[in-house]
């Protein structure tokens, strides 16, 4: 065998599982998809971004968290949060940034963001609604600081401009689109 | 004297292929080898400068494989890199291996060199033929003047 | 026009593919071996690297040997192919001055720095049969290439040289070049919405069928135009491709590519001052291929003029024109699929005629 083997988290046939299991807790915000089938024991986060990146995006790490290593095999262009793709941010601190929020006539240009949170199956109770839930849905949260829902909200305010997050605790994700109404937030 | 390391790669594909593989295989077989970019063959679009107006374009694509990598042996490590225009990731991994095994000074440093003396053996006859070709092919037009008729 | 899929003729279909493998195993022949192809039939194996705009020798002498020699076709193997490949990035520029020459000439000027050398052309000779060709044995081979080599190693003299007009603008006859940074338009992966930017010009060329290219070209020549060319150079040569070590970050050789360049200088009356000014053209693309390069300078030059005048007097001078017909599988694709079944487009198209046929008999028929 001459070929070097590569980590699990980098093989295309990952990327192509976690990529179903995203896509379908996206249609249905409020489910959770476990990964841990995947990760050998890296972060769930990284997982996202992972199936996410290649040498054309554009990708913002705005807390320091990706080893050397990772961003070359995420072999995105690293760039200011204001004009990345994707970003990368912790959930334990407010956001200082505006993400890209796309334009009228190009909505999908908004950013995506991973955010890291604490839990997914614990923590503040967030009820759902909207596209691809049915009545309510109730999303726990821990380690997610109260400013992310304001900021979240004044993003999306101009729909359909505004910016996906995607919650990641260590082995679990969920996602939170711009369609998604969060009550209270 | 060793020449510059950005010349192993190509000096090394230009060597006798089965001798090149042989020697990574073997130092493979001793070392660990972790990537630290994954290993990839695609297409480049190949930038040139279009000399009239100064300005870019894209005559094409080029395939191109990438690898970088550590190796580890008991002797010492280092990184090693290797870049080719092909699709044999193979290949270009086993450059790589050589690339890192030379810059960590193994043992079988003096087995690499001489394959890279090979390969740039190898180059140096066909820049020398195309040479020949430009001398037996160079012309002096004459100008017909009046004592020529 | 809508289509209908139409059912049946799977048989006859795998037959067909069947034939022309059969056609290709029946006689006394060998295979045609990859390596054939690329060393006897060197031309015709550039056309398809340029054509295809991928430049995998191999490949392209598989797509010759699989299409049976149909030059559009293999083009197109390789389109599909890289079609499949994962896009690695770009390269950094690449500048053509450190191409090792295998031919070199001017018919602007005679004496040039460097010198001119023909390299291996046909231009000098009488297009005569040469009859011994028919009966060649691999002995034949080995005689050829003992008596060119000898026992000479080869020559030690360089194979990179400056270029031919980097001399007028040190005379300051031509302007200085102004390196332009502005990224070079992706036409594999942006549609030509026009106005387009030079560079989509030059790409979209670059890889146009020879034919194509020459047939605009050669209108502008004959008198649908106003270019007057000289080729100022003409080079042919294997171009290093540098890209940055993974570990140094220092370029490191990856490999070389056949380019073909050409320049031409054409005078151009200046509307306002009345005085003639060069004006140049420009030419470039894979493989060892003359004529295209050649043509393609014509029409960089026959677009210019337009712009500058502010007017397109004849068809190669319009990019629109230009560009949208030049790509050889767009022309061929879309002049095969007439092939296809357009039956019930057409019965449509009958029974549109039978009804009109049957109105007008009627209206002939009908008391005055």
């Amino acid at each position: 065998m001459s070929v070097l083997d590569l980590p699990r988290l980098w093989r295309p046939e990952t990327h192509q599982a976690l990529f179903r299991r995203i896509l379908d807790v996206a249609a249905r915000p409020g489910q959770i998809a476990d990964l841990s089938d995947l990760l050998d024991g890296r972060p769930a986060a990284l997982a996202a971004l992972a199936t996410f990146c290649d040498n054309t995006q554009t990708l913002a790490d705005v807390s320091g968290a990706l080893s050397a290593t990772d961003r070359a095999f995420l072999d995105a262009a690293t760039v200011a949060p204001e004009r990345a793709g994707f970003i990368l941010a912790a959930g334990a601190e407010a956001p200082q940034f505006t993400p890209r929020l796309g334009a009228l006539d190009a909505p999908e240009g908004g950013a995506v963001i991973v955010v890291t949170v604490e839990s997914l199956t614990e923590g503040a109770a967030l009820a759902l609604s909207g596209p691809g839930v049915r009545d309510t849905a109730t999303l726990r949260v821990a380690g997610l600081a109260a400013d992310w829902l304001a900021a979240r909200a004044r993003w999306c305010a101009d729909f359909p401009m505004g910016a996906d997050l995607v919650l990641a605790d260590p082995a679990r994700l969920a996602v939170l689109p711009r369609t998604t109404h969060i009550k209270g937030a | 004297m060793r020449p510059p390391r950005e010349d192993w790669a190509c000096a090394l594909a230009a060597a006798d292929a089965a001798a090149v593989a042989a020697l990574a295989d073997r130092i493979r077989a001793r070392a660990t080898v972790a990537p630290l970019a994954p290993p990839r063959e695609g297409l480049m679009l190949m930038r040139m400068r279009e000399s009239v107006a100064g300005g870019l374009f894209h005559p094409g694509e080029i395939p191109m494989a990438r690898a970088h990598l550590r190796l580890t042996a008991p002797e010492g490590a280092a990184e090693g890199g290797a870049a080719l225009m092909s699709d044999d990731l193979a290949l270009v991994t086993r450059l790589a291996i050589l690339d890192a095994a030379l810059a960590a000074g193994l043992p079988e440093a003096p087995e690499i060199e001489a394959l890279i003396a090979q390969g740039m053996a190898a180059r140096a006859g066909i820049a020398a033929r195309r040479a020949l070709a430009l001398e037996r092919t160079r012309v002096d037009f004459q100008l017909l003047s009046e004592e020529d008729r | 026009m809508a289509y209908v899929a139409i059912r049946g003729g799977a048989d006859a279909i795998k037959g067909s593919a069947r034939l022309m493998d059969a056609l290709r195993a029946m006689g006394a022949s060998a295979p045609l071996e990859l390596d054939q192809i690329e060393r006897q039939m060197p031309l015709l194996h550039s056309r398809v690297l340029s054509e295809g705009g991928l430049y995998h020798p191999r490949l392209a002498s598989l797509a010759l040997k699989q299409s049976l020699g149909d030059s559009l076709e293999a083009a197109f193997f390789l389109r599909a192919y890289r079609s499949t490949k994962p896009r690695l990035g770009e390269t950094a520029p690449h500048d053509t001055r450190a191409m090792r020459i295998i031919r070199r000439v001017s018919a602007a000027f005679k004496d040039i720095p460097g010198g001119q050398m023909l390299g291996a052309t046909p231009d000098y000779l009488h297009r005569l049969f040469r009859f011994e060709l028919m009966d060649e044995g691999a002995e034949r081979f080995a005689d050829i290439a003992r008596d060119w080599f000898g026992d000479r190693p080869g020559a030690q003299t360089p194979t990179t040289f400056p270029k031919v007009l980097d001399t007028l603008r040190a005379e300051g006859l031509l302007p200085p070049l102004a390196d332009d940074e502005t990224p070079p338009f992706d036409i594999t992966r942006e549609p030509l919405i026009f106005p387009v930017p030079r560079s989509a010009q030059l790409s979209t060329m670059a890889r146009g069928e020879t034919g194509g290219l020459l047939a605009l070209a050669y209108s502008n020549m004959r008198g649908y135009g106003d270019v007057h060319p000289t080729v100022g150079e003409l080079r042919v040569g294997y171009l290093p491709v540098m890209v940055p070590h993974p570990v140094t970050g220092k370029p490191m050789e990856a490999g070389e590519v056949l380019v073909t360049e050409c320049e031409i200088v054409a005078m151009f009356e200046k509307a306002d001052s009345g005085a003639p000014v060069f004006t140049l053209g420009y030419g470039a693309c894979f493989g060892h291929n003359e004529v295209k390069a050649i043509a393609m300078a014509v029409l960089d030059r026959a677009i210019s003029v337009a712009r500058e005048k502010g007017r397109i007097a004849n068809p190669s001078e319009d990019p629109e024109f230009v560009l949208l017909h030049v790509d050889g599988i767009e022309s061929m694709g879309f002049c095969t699929h007439y092939k296809m079944p357009h039956y019930v487009t057409f019965q449509a198209d009958m029974d549109r005629l039978r009804a009109a046929r049957a109105k007008t008999g009627e209206a002939a028929d009908a008391p005055r």
